[in-house]
């Protein structure tokens, strides 16, 4: 009757969260068995009914779910949990989650339009924006058009080249700042003050 | 009185012919120095001065003055960004490249840098001498030609400008070296290489310690970075990449988990055997992914033991639970589908 009453109690609380925490389900097996201490033979037959019973419909299911019972009855305990985190794995849900599916015309449309699909600036073109660059991080339209017909290239392209240095500029400041304060970290590993890493910007 | 004024204005015109068919040797310097000394000489200056003055006006207004140069500006800014200009940072550009490429870069860039600096050295010096000697040179021809001050300084303000497209020349070509520099050691991307075995196996650890949710933050890219002394971009591309491949391999992936959960097993059975009584807990909280699976706890343990045991209880002694884990079973399968 205590064992019962024990038994009764936990029920309740456990009943409210069981359907959210459906993942915990497969662990099952493995927890209970060292406590109870039933038969082999009732235990055995009754649980692995309801478990191939629920968990798997397909044969090859079914074939995977018959090595289990042959493990526990060898009492290996370090197959256990491997058992039980292989089919966890199955339960997450940023496994499942996919990438739209980008259709292949926009790359065509891309080379059709421009002839080629990447542009290579030359060293002279590179030069003249990355001064621009410095000057100003932005350009707006008039001093855009200025700078696409000295150098000779559309509009678009020295837009988008602004747009990518802005990203690599920032990349860079972030590198810079993960290395400076791994820096300070190192030169005084017991200091936690972290308002005195000072960061050089351009 | 009418006699007397025409004779006077002869007898200036003659003396002005006389001077004008001298020659400067040094034997007539003592006609230099009489000259010199001569009252009407500033008189004289001034009107020539004058007359010079009327007949080249227009030359005066075609001389612009035009503001700083914009042009040059930019080639200032890029070359103190870049660090070849201005004071010297060494340190600034070390986040922009990690191990060799580094010294190799800094090298070339300090080469780069004191052949600069050297050149416009003497650019400098040359423009100095240049302006010097012009100058001298007016200031010489004013003794016995209508040149005035502000002439001289005009003068050497175009020979300035004229100098000054020799620096931007220069500039420009120090900006391209820079350019060409980066391009060849920053920028390019390098050759493909695996990281060490001991950085490989730190981020796998993490990676199947933390399988419901591999996101890790930027705190903890941070410190994986420096366990395996890369970049913290190289952190992020490693865990997009090692994401996709899991899901993309599932069933080889999860054999890799599956060693990787009985190296943690392996640890937590040795830590945690001789004072925890449940001796396969440990196991199962590792499995589980706890993060702190080297020190087991009694609470995790019996937090396990609690949420592991009822469905079973339950389920043979209430129908009405068994038809909801039926329910909820049909329910993963559909989404397992969809």
């Amino acid at each position: 009757m205590s064992s019962t009453e024990c038994y009764g109690a936990p029920p309740h609380n456990y009943y409210q969260d069981w359907p959210t925490t459906h993942s915990y389900y497969p662990s099952v097996p493995s927890s209970y068995s060292p406590l109870n201490h039933h038969p082999a033979d009732i235990w055995a037959a009754h649980p692995s009914n309801y478990i191939m019973g629920n968990g798997h419909v397909s044969p090859p299911a079914t074939a995977s779910g018959l090595s289990p019972p042959a493990s526990r009855s060898s009492n290996s305990s370090a197959e256990l949990p491997t058992g039980v985190t292989a089919s966890q794995h199955n339960t997450y849900k940023w496994m499942h989650t996919k990438r739209s599916q980008r259709p292949a015309a926009p790359k065509k449309k891309v080379i059709d339009e421009n002839g080629t699909n990447r542009t290579n600036f030359t060293t002279h073109q590179l030069t003249e924006l990355e001064k621009e660059f410095h000057t100003a991080k932005y350009v707006n339209r008039t001093r855009r058009t200025e700078i696409a017909s000295n150098l000779k290239l559309q509009e678009a392209q020295v837009k988008i080249w602004f747009q990518n240095r802005r990203m690599k500029e920032k990349k860079r400041e972030k590198e810079k700042a993960f290395l400076a304060r791994n820096t300070w970290e190192s030169n005084s590993p017991t200091s936690s003050c972290s308002g005195e890493d000072v960061k050089n910007f351009k | 009185m009418v006699g007397t004024h025409p004779a006077n204005l002869s007898e200036l015109l003659d003396a002005v012919l006389k001077i004008n068919e001298q020659t400067l040797d040094d034997n007539d310097s003592a006609k230099k120095q009489e000259l010199q000394c001569h009252p009407m000489r500033q008189a004289l200056f001034d009107v020539l001065c004058e007359t010079k003055e009327k007949t080249v006006l227009t030359v005066r207004n075609q001389v612009d003055e035009t503001p700083e140069d914009p042009q040059l500006m930019r080639l200032d800014n890029m070359l103190v960004a870049e660090g070849v200009a201005g004071p010297d940072k060494g340190g600034s550009l070390g986040s922009d490249a990690s191990g060799g490429d580094q010294a190799d870069y800094r090298q070339k860039l300090h080469q780069i840098r004191v052949l600069y600096n050297e050149e416009l050295r003497k650019y400098e010096e040359a423009c100095n001498e240049f302006t010097q000697h012009v100058r001298s040179l007016l200031k010489d021809q004013s003794q016995v030609r209508p040149i005035a001050h502000k002439e001289i300084e005009r003068m050497v303000y175009i020979i300035q400008r004229k100098f000054n497209g020799i620096q931007v020349q220069l500039k420009q070509s120090t900006c391209e070296a820079v350019m060409i520099l980066r391009s060849r050691f920053l920028d390019a991307r390098r050759k493909r290489r695996n990281f060490s075995k001991q950085a490989t196996e730190v981020l796998n650890e993490y990676f199947y310690g933390h399988l419901s949710n591999p996101y890790p933050s930027e705190e903890a890219k941070e410190d994986l970075a420096r366990q395996c002394n890369i970049t913290v971009s190289q952190v992020s591309n490693w865990f997009g990449n090692k994401r996709i491949r899991y899901k993309k391999n599932m069933a080889k992936a999860q054999e890799e988990a599956s060693m990787y959960a009985a190296k943690k097993n392996a640890h937590v059975t040795l830590g945690g055997m001789a004072g925890n009584p449940y001796g396969m807990l440990p196991g199962a909280a590792a499995a589980a992914g706890l993060l702190n699976p080297y020190n087991p706890m009694n609470i995790p343990g019996q937090d396990t033991l609690h949420m592991g045991m009822p469905p079973f209880d339950l389920s043979v002694y209430n129908p009405q639970l068994m038809a909801a884990a039926q329910y909820q079973q049909q329910m993963d399968n559909a989404d397992k589908n969809s």
